[in-house]
């Protein structure tokens, strides 16, 4: 199919006309679907108040904890839910509540870094594989082929495995496990907007590559990234939890809710707080962050939106 | 060995001679010091009417991976091995040091103590349906210290020239030449794992190399005991069914079919007892055994053995001043793990040696906890408030549990414990391991039982300094002079001499020059049917059962 020539002249013409005015509708488009979507609707609240829940806990849990997180209580080792230990106690004698609340920023804020380190790789990587196309497209997608190939977290498993037990080996081992696919989705954003004819005409009035990505394809393609971070949130809370569950992740005395359920694990029958409260709390942060999740993206992906 | 599942060390069992005389007094006579002595064995069986049991179940959280005596050093191996092979001689029931014929129906024991002339029982036949005699014995002790594999070393002591001291009389005949008295060589041979008589025709039929056919015995049922492997899915489960030529027969109520299932999770494990469908088990938690001894289907039996668990400093670096490790003794709060964790399935442990081994003190030195004394002897190490210390450990109801209480005490005095977890393979590996001192962590927990009632076997692994690294337990590269000479004196002494030397060894790895943290002796709490009998407790077999003796 034959492209129609755009001249600078129409390029200059195209971006006064187009480029602007249109972002400009967009925003006050989004911001009225992402009020519609996410406080209205009664699940995506919810999902809401959870992370908002869970973000302040992650500020000032520590500080309204009633106990002190690693430091047990002998006399009251197992001890079941009380006035003095809200959510009882494990077999050393950690009070549950107060490490639920100090585990919320050790969940939340790996989880965060892992999300960080997957965008600085992917995100470059991707924008690259995109803008650049030929054998360097080629070259970075079989690459993250290869990542994609493990299961998620049979992947961060070896790596953290390999790296040594910890909360920062976890962190890496996981975004290891999440960067392809944000190099993945921003490779497809760009090669879809690339084409768009204000980028054409951006590139035509001389703009470079990097301001083209960063001013032009970078902000029209945050959308779906967004989705994704708010929806992988929760799921690198869980695969934290998991790797701290298998003995790769957080370590003695850290509360990280993984490593409280795998500190009960034996005690399940005679003493069921020691995992139902740790267990809870995971649930209630992957649920709110998903819920959130959904609610972004039915604003940001109108054509989610209208599938539902 | 360990605690839970794990490796199980194996050495010697002590007793003097006059201990070992009057123990046996009637049945089996030994003594080191030549008096000629001989055992008239059992009366062979005759097979009656055999009462089928149908099929008995173990749920365990340990899996069997290698059969060779000679190597493998898991309880759980241990635990068919036990069932599927037969030693020389055996430990009498619960007895710690007496000792009944097996496959040898008698023996004579003259030249002042050093030679042992066996002799074997007819009509004994291999799960590989060859005839037993003495060329098998010869082979199978032959090659477990010829092999040098990891078990060698309960051999090792008594015989350095196999090939000459120990030689086959005839088809039925076996003689064991020493170099000089030795009390507990039938003590030895009785340790139901490394003393196995395997066919040596198999052995030699799939040797490679000089591996005296280890590779092949990892894996095959080359034992001539009451049941034979029938299928063996790793990690899984391992069936064994009845050998119908067992030699010691089958006439009564007896198991035809024995499954030992694996399954990691102990409250799985609590719940296939609770609903029948497993009929024994262990290593769960103190909680678990407190709520099924009110379960009237079940029986829960705790006897104390001689295990001893502790957590083993390293002897270099940070440690290598005796006050920072005498420091962590006092830091340390006994009470909360008894108490606390083990709910009165443990015992206080005083130093290497449990109570009912011979050696044990019960006026050992033992430490109170005391933090602020903690804390000078700290200073006094050079070990001031912000130090780190690390630990490695793996899933362990009081091992995990003595590291957290560690871990806590210690930062009241603001020094930090950094505990890595990882799973009993790979702590396995560093312990066991050619990593030097200076590799290690400051910290190693783990337990241990001998091989027999013998203060110098259990000491030996743990503290020599011989036996540091790859070569042993000694996992903090431990090493005192003062101890390596009493154990060297301990190898020969008579029982007075043997039993003062473990009070001073004691003394020094627990007080002067502390080895380790000594913690508890965890009771052997075992999980069964009610319906259940014949289950004999021994205070040497850990962890492992023998089915034969067991019925509904």
């Amino acid at each position: 199919m034959a492209h129609k020539m755009v001249t600078p002249a129409d390029a200059q013409i195209i971006q006064d006309d187009i480029g602007l005015p249109t972002i400009s509708r967009g925003q006050r488009f989004v911001h009225h679907t992402i009020t519609q979507n996410l406080l209205l609707r009664p699940v995506h609240l919810l999902g809401v108040v959870i992370v908002v829940a869970v973000t302040l806990l992650a500020f000032f849990g520590p500080v309204i904890a009633p106990h002190n997180p690693v430091i047990p209580d002998y006399t009251a080792m197992l001890a079941g839910p009380s006035a003095n230990h809200l959510f009882g106690t494990d077999p050393i004698g950690y009070d549950i509540f107060s490490r639920i609340l100090a585990g919320a920023r050790l969940s939340l804020g790996t989880a965060v870094s892992v999300l960080a380190i997957a965008l600085v790789i992917g995100l470059p990587l991707g924008a690259l594989s995109g803008m650049a196309g030929g054998w360097i497209d080629e070259v970075v997608m079989r690459v993250t082929d290869m990542f994609l190939a493990f299961p998620a977290l049979i992947l961060a498993l070896a790596i953290a495995a390999a790296l040594g037990p910890g909360l920062v080996s976890a962190a890496i081992a996981l975004s290891m496990a999440f960067w392809p696919w944000y190099a993945r989705l921003l490779r497809g954003q760009v090669l879809s907007l690339k084409n768009m004819d204000y980028v054409q005409a951006a590139t035509i009035i001389g703009t470079r590559p990097v301001g083209l990505m960063w001013r032009h394809i970078l902000p029209n393609a945050l959308s779906p990234i967004i989705v994704e971070l708010s929806m992988d949130v929760g799921y690198a809370v869980l695969a934290t939890a998991s790797l701290s569950f298998i003995g790769l992740g957080a370590q003695p005395p850290s509360p990280e809710w993984g490593a409280m359920i795998v500190a009960g694990r034996d005690y399940l029958r005679t003493a069921w707080w020691t995992e139902a409260f740790p267990g809870i709390a995971l649930t209630l942060t992957v649920l709110g962050f998903n819920l959130t999740g959904d609610g972004l993206r039915d604003a940001l992906d109108p054509r989610a939106a209208h599938i539902r | 060995m360990i605690s839970s599942c794990g490796t199980r060390q194996r050495l010697t069992r002590a007793l003097s001679i006059v201990g070992v005389a009057g123990l046996l007094a009637g049945s089996t006579m030994l003594s080191p010091l030549g008096v000629s002595a001989q055992h008239s064995g059992w009366v062979t069986s005759h097979p009656a009417a055999f009462v089928d049991q149908g099929t008995v179940t173990m749920v365990t959280d340990g899996s069997a991976a290698d059969l060779d005596p000679a190597s493998e050093e898991l309880a759980s191996s241990d635990n068919i091995d036990r069932n599927i092979g037969n030693t020389l001689v055996d430990l009498k029931g619960s007895s710690v040091g007496q000792v009944v014929p097996s496959l040898a129906q008698s023996w004579t024991i003259t030249n002042g103590g050093k030679r042992y002339i066996f002799n074997l029982r007819h009509g004994v036949y291999f799960h590989t349906g060859h005839l037993m005699t003495s060329a098998d014995v010869v082979y199978s002790l032959t090659r477990t210290i010829k092999a040098g594999l990891t078990n060698s070393y309960l051999l090792t002591r008594f015989i350095s020239n196999p090939a000459k001291q120990i030689r086959a009389v005839g088809k039925y005949r076996v003689e064991i030449d020493l170099s000089r008295p030795q009390q507990f060589l039938l003590l030895a041979l009785a340790d139901s794992y490394v003393c196995m008589i395997l066919d040596s025709k198999a052995l030699k039929a799939h040797a490679k190399g000089n591996d005296y056919g280890h590779a092949y015995a990892t894996s095959h049922d080359l034992g001539t005991g009451p049941y034979r492997i029938q299928s063996w899915q790793h990690n899984q489960q391992v069936t064994l069914v009845r050998f119908p030529r067992y030699w010691g027969g089958w006439s009564g109520p007896h198991f035809s079919k024995v499954v030992v299932q694996t399954v990691p999770e102990s409250s799985s494990r609590r719940e296939l007892l609770e609903r029948g469908q497993a009929d024994l088990t262990f290593d769960l938690t103190p909680q678990d055994y407190r709520a099924m001894q009110h379960n009237s289907r079940l029986q829960v039996s705790s006897p104390y053995g001689t295990e001893v668990d502790y957590i083993q400093f390293d002897d270099y670096g940070k440690l290598k001043n005796p006050a920072a490790r005498q420091a962590l003794s006092y830091a340390f709060d006994y009470n909360a793990l008894l108490n606390g964790v083990m709910k009165g399935f443990a015992r206080r442990a005083t130093g290497p040696y449990p109570h009912v081994l011979l050696g044990y003190n019960p006026h050992g030195f033992t430490y109170q906890t005391n933090l602020s004394k903690a804390k000078a002897l700290f200073a006094r190490a050079g070990i001031k408030a912000g130090a780190t210390l690390t630990m490695d450990e793996y899933p362990s109801t009081d091992l995990d549990a003595a590291g957290l209480i560690l871990q806590a005490q210690l930062s009241q005095i603001g020094i930090k414990l950094q505990i890595k977890q990882m799973t009993e393979a790979t702590y396995n590996g560093i312990l066991y391991g050619t990593e030097g001192p200076s590799g290690r962590p400051d910290l190693m927990p783990f337990g241990w039982w001998p091989d027999f009632n013998d203060p110098y076997d259990m000491a030996v692994p743990l503290v020599a300094s011989w036996s540091a690294g790859a070569n042993g337990a000694n996992g903090g590269y431990y090493k005192d002079s003062r101890v390596d000479s009493l154990l060297k004196q301990m190898e020969t002494a008579r029982r007075s001499v043997l039993v003062n030397d473990a009070h001073e060894l004691q003394n020094i790895v627990t007080q002067k020059d502390p080895a380790a943290l000594w913690l508890v002796e965890p009771a052997q709490t075992t999980v069964l049917q009610r319906k259940l009998k014949g289950y004999v407790f021994n205070p040497l077999e850990l962890q492992t059962y023998n089915f034969y003796t067991m019925h509904h």
